[in-house]
């Protein structure tokens, strides 16, 4: 514990921020480096940063504990050595300085100059679990066994199309997610996750069931396609552009993201096995490569070969061809081979009599985005079909298109032209629309929130006396003019829904889009205090380099005290000699050492201003 | 894979591109074990249901047929849950049968233990099993083999019903073709009417499904009791027996409110049927009065609630179900099938009218501003007034008598819900009107007279909503109508659709308030109709001149 406490008190803090970052431990109660350096190693934070660690650090460092005398200090060609003898092949064992080094910075290890120390703790718990929970220092330090060569008489295309059908629909399903984001935020709850009205929204627009929306999101999160604004989420400017590519463009992010979170050296383990389909699986792969792995990594492997299947990278737990491009590196191969098997897509629909428009087929995405301005979109799938109404395309109006844009572009898009009574209803709509305009009320109208204006007076007296509007308190103020204390937007969406034609403007009277629910200027969740710069500030010494080293002093031996460890303490002699004495502490008070002597089998005091030096006496055999 | 006219969706949809080449050929392929659900003018839209899946497969197509058309026509790969689910529904088929003991007593039975447990322990099957017969059979109740069958397709395994049907008390019926043919679509719906057993044929108003009826009747040679929703219809049954077959007026009996025979071939209302005196069905006996080979439902879709139990207790005749419309606002579809028979025979209405079956018709919704007045008045109103005030906005009047003005001499229906408005209108048409008030006599006596083209204009309320045939009528203006009841919508198109001596094409009006409620229920009710593929042309009322 003396040697890690000095090692803390050696490091930058940066350093010593970023190592304490890779381990979990318990900050309550400390006070000091000494007492951090007994957390870190505690068993369950040992056993906690034993189970990240893959196969080659675990082999490494079981192989540094192993090294009889280790207790007192190692070197990197001790360790070296000894995974030669432990049957590691050269790659391992000329990996040992690194990996070693590796380990110091995981706090696992203590690294001074060209000694290695493994405490005693991390041996202890090693030993303790070595060959039962965790294999053998031999068996972790063993090449991995050759790939098994299954002869299977699977038919690789079933498993390919299969593939491509699962990667296809989640690439739709994602879409589909973040074009509903577009049209109306969610919002996310204090405690975390997504409130339940939206979830079933977003569920429902994505064609996915209610337990595997979560997975769907993250994903979307992960690839940065949604973005939290406060409260909401939102579809990002990436997500937009996204949304705007080919099909195989965007299953290719999606499948780059999920790539970026695979160790790279994981990554190739895989990808040898992927050659054929074998006995085991991924996740057995996974636990060989982790050996100590714990609750972490099942989760972490869970999420992973999840989202593997819904990519169509994986399909029942096994690799398949694009997995294997993807795990290479190769996207834009596993996107065209996997593009090969997705529907083709079209650019044109049928517009039918009903108002509903079909396309056989994925439409082509700068269409679809179109299109979704002023139609609303009724059926996902293969083919899609949508919907034209009098406020789907007031909406439409609303963001900037008019009678004769729609129109055009309907006429080119449609197969069949354009029915009679799509075009009436567009051009009814556009004839009337904004004949209603609402407002935010001046200041002047207070306590009135909301003003709505038409140059039509027989139409602000139906207005006033709408019964379907009573519940926003309408009251006329002028012939052409109505007042409500109602914020603008609830009186648009009930003028909307009671089918006036209604448009929403800015001060200026510029028409305005607006969506059914606002943003809510709720403030960010406060920053969280970082724990770790917490810890540092209370444990760090500050002051007078003097008087922080005899405090030092005083405190490595009071550990050594509560720990009833033995120490090697140099002594000035008189004379400038020095002198070593083998001591168990038992107090230290009034600047003083009380301690038994080993050796000599006598108690002895001495000041803490004669003591030179102290380190780790050799652990009773 | 073809670039093909199907589109296999993964919810079990497949649409038809109706102008692709191959679409003829895939339409019929498909139709065997899909659901035709609409059929707008482009793209037709059909499900695979497990009821279809299963029907195919008792009539000997399997899981690799089915599939294989699929995969045929598809545009695109068909989604493998369709085909697993395909494969695994199809294989759930036959494992249970119904049939007879050599005794003749009702049985189901399996060789595979695990479903014979499993259904034989369901909550809802249980009562019906009345005996273990011996490890891989059970007795059933004499009356429960419909609701067997209806519970067995809920549990999700089907029963193959070996069981027969009861051959009825034979009887001479033949068709009498001399001046007439059966058409090919009518031909094919007997055909599959039995080669089922029992089930329901869906033809458009005015495509002659009484002559399915009576073809029905003609192959199966027996006592047939037919029952319809009115009189009125009972009386064109008979009068069309009469014209088309061999049968006499001393072979057919009515068995109505006001007459009751029972002869070789009656015809009954629903209504009597369900007729209750003193809490209890009065006239059920009707149902064992003799050993029917056959029953005809007319007009399925009206099927009251409580036939729906009492046809339970018919399951061993065969049963005809006859509908233009098989859309019911309370759902349940789903029990017609389940009780008559699934659908045999489904034509797209057209289909048959490029066949040349039934009339072209032009349908148009005229929209009509309420002057300010009146829009006060209906946005100062309660919800519950809003439909009535809109419907019978007094400004329908003069459109009305424009569209009457516009069409003159031809046989011109004008339809309406209300009664005070249907009195208004024949006021100010000078025509007569007909509602349920009407002696049964005096309707058939303004049906004829506007059959015959002395009566032109005829205002008539929901009465005239079915079963009426009135083949020279080529206009009808609807005023208003029950909400927003697609099937009534229909129905009243139907009224048009019988092919024309004049030549004239048809016209159907609906006057829908602006801004109303009016319009919202139009929007459900044309519904039906825009998925056969017509198309209201909108019109504004103040250009009707220019129409």
């Amino acid at each position: 514990m003396l040697e890690l406490a000095a090692r803390l008190r050696g490091l930058p803090r940066e350093q010593l921020a970023a190592a304490l970052q890779t381990r979990e431990f318990d900050p309550v109660g400390i006070r000091d480096l000494f007492d951090l350096a007994e957390a870190l190693l505690s068993p369950d934070s040992v056993d906690q940063a034993i189970s990240r660690l893959d196969r080659p650090r675990l082999a490494v460092l079981a192989a540094a504990a192993g090294i009889v005398g280790a207790d007192a200090g190692t070197t990197a060609d001790e360790v070296r050595a000894e995974l030669v003898r432990l049957g590691a092949s050269a790659e391992l064992s000329d990996a040992a300085g690194e990996l070693l080094e590796a380990l110091s910075k995981n706090l696992l290890v203590v690294e001074a100059g060209d000694r290695v120390h493994v405490p005693s703790a991390v041996a202890s718990r090693l030993t303790s679990r070595s060959g039962h929970e965790i294999p053998s220092a031999a068996e972790l330090a063993a090449p991995a066994p050759p790939v098994l060569v299954a002869f299977d008489e699977i038919d690789r295309s079933i498993l390919e199309r299969r593939a491509a059908e699962t990667a296809y629909a989640t690439v739709a399903a994602t879409a589909e997610l973040i074009a509903e984001l577009g049209t109306q935020p969610a919002r996310e709850l204090a405690k975390g996750g997504l409130a339940l009205p939206d979830s079933k929204r977003l569920a429902e627009a994505s064609g996915t069931e209610l337990d595997a929306l979560p997975r769907l999101f993250h994903r979307a999160d992960e690839a940065g396609l949604v973005v939290r604004d406060g409260a909401f989420w939102l579809e990002s400017d990436l997500g937009a552009a996204w949304a705007l590519e080919s099909a195989a463009g965007r299953w290719r992010r999606l499948a780059e993201c999920w790539r970026d979170r695979i160790p790279p050296a994981l990554r190739e383990l895989v990808a040898r096995r992927s050659e054929t389909l074998s006995a085991s699986t991924f996740r057995d792969d996974v636990s060989w490569f982790y050996p100590a792995g714990g609750r972490w990594l099942s989760d972490g492997v869970e999420r992973l070969v999840d989202d593997a299947e819904a990519l169509g990278l994986a399909v029942a737990g096994e690799p398949v061809e694009a997995g294997r491009l993807v795990l290479a590196g190769e996207l834009d191969r596993a996107a065209a081979q996997l593009a090969a098997h997705f529907p083709k897509q079209v650019d044109r629909v049928y517009v039918q009599h009903d108002l509903s428009i079909v396309s056989p087929g994925p439409l082509d995405p700068s269409l679809d985005a179109r299109l979704r301005t002023f139609a609303d979109v009724e059926g996902r799938d293969l083919a899609s079909t949508y919907r034209v109404s009098a406020a789907s395309v007031n909406r439409g109006l609303a963001a900037g298109e008019s009678a004769e844009s729609i129109l055009s572009f309907l006429g080119a898009l449609s197969l069949t032209g354009i029915p009679q009574p799509l075009e009436y209803l567009v051009a009814e709509a556009a004839a009337r629309f904004g004949s209603v305009r609402v407002a935010a009320a001046d200041e002047a109208d207070a306590p009135a929130r909301a003003s709505i204006r038409s140059d039509d007076e027989q139409l602000i007296r139906t207005l006033s006396v709408d019964q379907s509007l009573a519940s926003i308190g309408l009251r006329q103020a002028g012939p052409n003019r109505l007042l409500s204390r109602f914020p603008a937007e609830v009186v648009f969406w009930a003028l909307s829904d009671a089918r006036y034609p209604v448009a929403a403007e800015d001060p200026s009277g510029r028409i305005v889009r607006l969506r059914r629910h606002r943003l809510a200027h709720i403030p960010a969740p406060a920053p969280k205090t970082d724990p770790i710069a917490a810890l540092l500030d209370r444990v760090l010494e500050q002051g007078d380099e003097g008087a922080t080293e005899l405090a030092w002093l005083a405190r490595q031996l009071e550990a050594a005290a509560r720990a009833k460890e033995t120490l090697t303490v140099t002594v000035r002699m008189p004379g400038g000699q020095t002198a070593d004495y083998l001591l168990a502490p038992a107090s230290v008070a009034n600047g003083r050492l009380r301690a038994r002597d080993r050796k000599a089998d006598i108690e002895r005091t001495l000041p803490l201003s004669a003591i030179a030096a102290v380190t780790p006496g050799p652990v009773d055999g | 894979m073809s670039d093909g006219p199907l589109i296999v969706q993964s919810d079990r949809t497949v649409l038809l591109e109706v102008a692709h080449p191959l679409a003829e050929d895939a339409r019929h392929d498909l139709a065997v074990f899909a659901e035709l659900e609409r059929a707008p003018e482009h793209v037709h839209t059909y499900r695979i249901t497990r009821l279809g899946l299963w029907n195919a497969r008792a009539a000997g197509h399997d899981a690799d047929d089915m599939l294989g058309t699929l995969e045929r026509y598809a545009k695109f790969p068909v989604p493998q849950t369709v085909a697993v689910d395909m494969r695994e529904t199809v294989g759930r088929y036959g494992r249970l049968i119904v049939d007879r003991t050599d005794d003749g007593a009702l049985r189901l039975r399996s060789d595979d233990m695990a479903v014979l447990t499993e259904v034989a322990g369901a909550k809802r099957i249980a009562p019906l099993l009345t005996d273990r017969i011996d490890g891989e059979s059970f007795l059933v109740a004499a009356w429960a083999r419909g609701q067997l069958k209806q519970e067995l397709v809920k549990l999700g395994w089907p029963a193959e019903d070996l069981a027969g049907y009861t051959p009825g008390t034979p009887h001479p019926i033949e068709l009498d073709q001399t001046e007439w043919h059966l058409r090919g679509y009518q031909q094919q719906a007997i055909d599959n009417f039995f080669g089922g057993g029992s089930g329901v044929v869906v033809l458009p108003c005015g495509a002659g499904k009484t002559l399915v009826g009576a073809g029905a009747m003609a192959t199966a040679k027996t006592t047939t009791l037919i029952l319809v929703t009115n009189t009125v219809s009972a009386r064109q049954w008979r009068d069309e027996l009469l014209r088309r077959t061999s049968l006499t007026a001393e072979e057919i009996g009515e068995y109505s409110g006001q007459v009751k025979e029972v002869k070789p071939v009656t015809i009954a209302t629903y209504q009597i049927l369900t007729a209750k005196r003193k809490g209890e069905y009065a006239h059920l006996a009707l149902l064992d009065a003799l050993d029917w080979g056959l029953v005809v439902y007319d007009e399925v879709h009206l099927l009251p609630a409580p036939v729906f139990k009492l046809t339970a207790e018919l399951q061993a005749r065969r049963r005809l179900g006859l509908t233009a419309t098989l859309v019911r606002e309370d759902g349940r579809e789903g029990d017609v099938f389940s009780l008559i028979g699934p659908k045999r025979f489904d034509a797209p209405w057209k289909e048959i009218e490029a066949q040349g079956f039934i009339s072209p018709a032009a349908c148009y919704e005229v929209r009509i501003d309420l002057p300010q007045s009146e829009r006060l008045v209906y946005a100062a109103s309660a919800d519950d007034e809003r439909y009535r005030l809109a419907a019978t906005a007094p400004a329908k009047l003069g459109v009305v008598k424009e569209l009457v003005a516009k069409h003159a001499g031809e046989r011109i229906l004008v339809i309406g819900q209300y009664l005070d408005q249907i009195d208004e209108l024949a006021d100010a048409l000078r025509a007569p009107k007909l509602t349920g008030a009407t002696p049964v006599d005096e309707r058939e006596r303004l049906f004829q007279a506007f059959r015959e083209g002395t009566t032109t204009v005829l205002v008539v309320s929901k009465v005239a909503n079915f079963s009426v045939d009135l083949p020279e009528a080529t206009v009808a203006i609807q005023v208003s109508g029950s909400f927003g009841s697609r099937q009534e919508e229909a129905q009243r198109l139907g009224r048009l659709l019988r092919p024309k001596e004049s030549g004239l094409s048809a016209n159907f009006y609906t006057l829908v308030a602006r801004d109303t409620v009016d319009q919202d229920f139009a929007q459900n009710r044309q519904r039906f109709l825009a998925e056969q593929g017509y198309s209201y042309t909108i019109l504004d009322s103040h250009s009707l001149a220019a129409a």
